[in-house]
């Protein structure tokens, strides 16, 4: 199988929020606490950089940020 | 008259903005000035066709707020403006419901309602997501809220107010949710307006929510979506809401000016000297560099391209050279600044408060560090 290029990019932006953390692609992002409200904004913003996408406010939600696999789901909504 | 189909730089708007400069030049009574100022269509600048406002966007919003203020040389009455337009208007704008926007949203721009963002509390300052305002759903599926807000500016005389409450225990950026709680609403109480010394004729005021009962159709965004309807509103508010500061500092920049080539001193006019001019360059450099780049961000949002970072660049920069302005300021009249009329130590005053509210400089600085990695 095809290595998920954005699933390694939503990784990487992940780990560069959250440093020092061990990250993989099922970690409980927000039940672990390891992204709070700035570092989430901080993702965002990295993401929408790193991929070229627009995330709104209004899709900020807890579904779409729980875990990596979470964020690329999410993305692929968005034509990721 | 009201401004429709129109951008910042268009002939239409210019001519538009002249009408308000014109009637904010005439001394409006704080009585009525807001809704006289609604009426002309301020309030509905940033607010697309689509959703019933003018479509001008966000530069033309700042514009009329710079313009409104400094004709007026009101600073709390436009700042409270603001704090509607990028705290209530905006989250109801992405949020809302088709009822919500005709319930709500139509009123707010027209000026026949008042709204206020009821976020902060005694215990939660920057801190927001540590807020204690529970709401719980009834068997009868209706919210019933239960806490208290503080620092709620227009809430002496709100009509409105968006509310933010914890729904559910864990992580706060999935436990808030917002609510749109109408004056009225049993269980709402509304406190004592708070006494403060700067921004003269905002009004700050304090709510209790005891048992308030709120039908669902009034929550605002998903339930736990509350963390994105306060970062949606902080983006815009942190951005846009020192727009009439401009408007404040160009005043008292021009009525320096004025003084100081008319006051004599040893026999010269005081800007013939080197330590008056280099005053005067530097709040000229400060009010410059502020509307630089509070409307290059202005630009970026009328774009598309407004994240949080860049908001609270704004913020914070906007508000230290407003600080350093006013800094400069008092040391032109002297003795005098004590005097009410030179509004210099009441500038600062509100230069002091601007150091605090939509996040202080120190939250703004920490948003700013993580954008850079640190």
């Amino acid at each position: 199988m095809a290595e998920d290029v954005v699933l390694r990019a939503v990784v990487a932006a992940v780990r560069e929020v959250a440093p020092g953390a061990e990250i993989v692609d099922d970690t409980p992002l927000i039940a672990h606490r390891i992204v709070d409200s700035l570092s989430l904004l901080s993702l965002v913003s990295l993401l929408e950089k790193e991929l070229s996408v627009t995330i709104r406010d209004s899709e900020i939600l807890p579904a779409h940020f729980e875990s990596p696999l979470a964020i690329r789901a999410f993305l692929r909504t968005k034509g990721c | 008259m009201t401004v429709q189909q129109t951008t910042a730089h268009g002939a239409e708007f210019a001519h538009w903005l002249a009408g308000l400069r014109s009637w904010a030049g005439k001394g409006p009574g704080e009585s009525t000035a807001w809704r006289e100022a609604a009426a002309q269509g301020l309030l509905s600048l940033a607010v697309p066709e689509t959703a019933g406002g003018a479509g001008a966007g966000y530069e033309a919003a700042c514009l009329a707020l710079e313009a409104f203020a400094e004709e007026s040389g009101l600073s709390g009455l436009p700042f409270s403006m603001a704090a509607q337009m990028w705290a209530c208007q905006e989250p109801i704008l992405e949020f809302g419901s088709q009822a919500q926007h005709s319930g709500y949203l139509t009123r707010l721009t027209s000026g026949t309602a008042v709204g206020a963002f009821a976020a902060t509390e005694y215990d939660s300052g920057s801190d927001l997501l540590s807020l204690r305002t529970r709401a719980e759903r009834d068997g009868e599926g209706r919210w019933r809220l239960d806490g208290s807000k503080t620092f709620v500016t227009n809430g002496p005389s709100a009509d409105v107010f968006l509310v933010l409450a914890r729904t559910a225990e864990g992580s706060a950026l999935s436990g808030l949710t917002a609510f749109l709680v109408p004056r009225g609403t049993p269980g709402l109480r509304i406190g004592r307006t708070i006494e403060k010394s700067g921004l003269a004729g905002a009004q700050l005021g304090s709510l209790l929510l005891d048992d308030c009962v709120v039908d669902d159709a009034d929550r605002l965004g998903g339930t736990g979506g509350g963390f994105a309807v306060l970062m949606h509103a902080m983006r815009h508010e942190r951005a846009f809401i020192l727009a009439p500061t401009l408007g404040l500092m160009a005043r008292a920049l021009r009525r320096a000016l004025d003084h100081t080539r008319a006051r004599s001193q040893f026999g010269q006019p005081l800007s013939s000297y080197d330590t008056i001019r280099r005053r005067l360059v530097r709040m000229h450099l400060s009010l410059t560099s502020a509307r630089e780049l509070l409307y290059a961000t202005a630009r970026a949002a009328d774009r598309g391209s407004l994240d949080h970072g860049r908001s609270s660049l704004t913020k914070l920069h906007v508000s230290t050279e407003f600080n350093r302005f006013c800094q400069e300021l008092p040391d032109l009249y002297g003795g005098y600044a004590l005097l009410p009329e030179t509004g210099a130590t009441q500038l600062l005053a509100d230069a002091v408060a601007s150091r605090y509210y939509s996040g202080t400089s120190d939250m703004q600085m920490k948003i700013i560090a993580e954008g850079l990695g640190l």
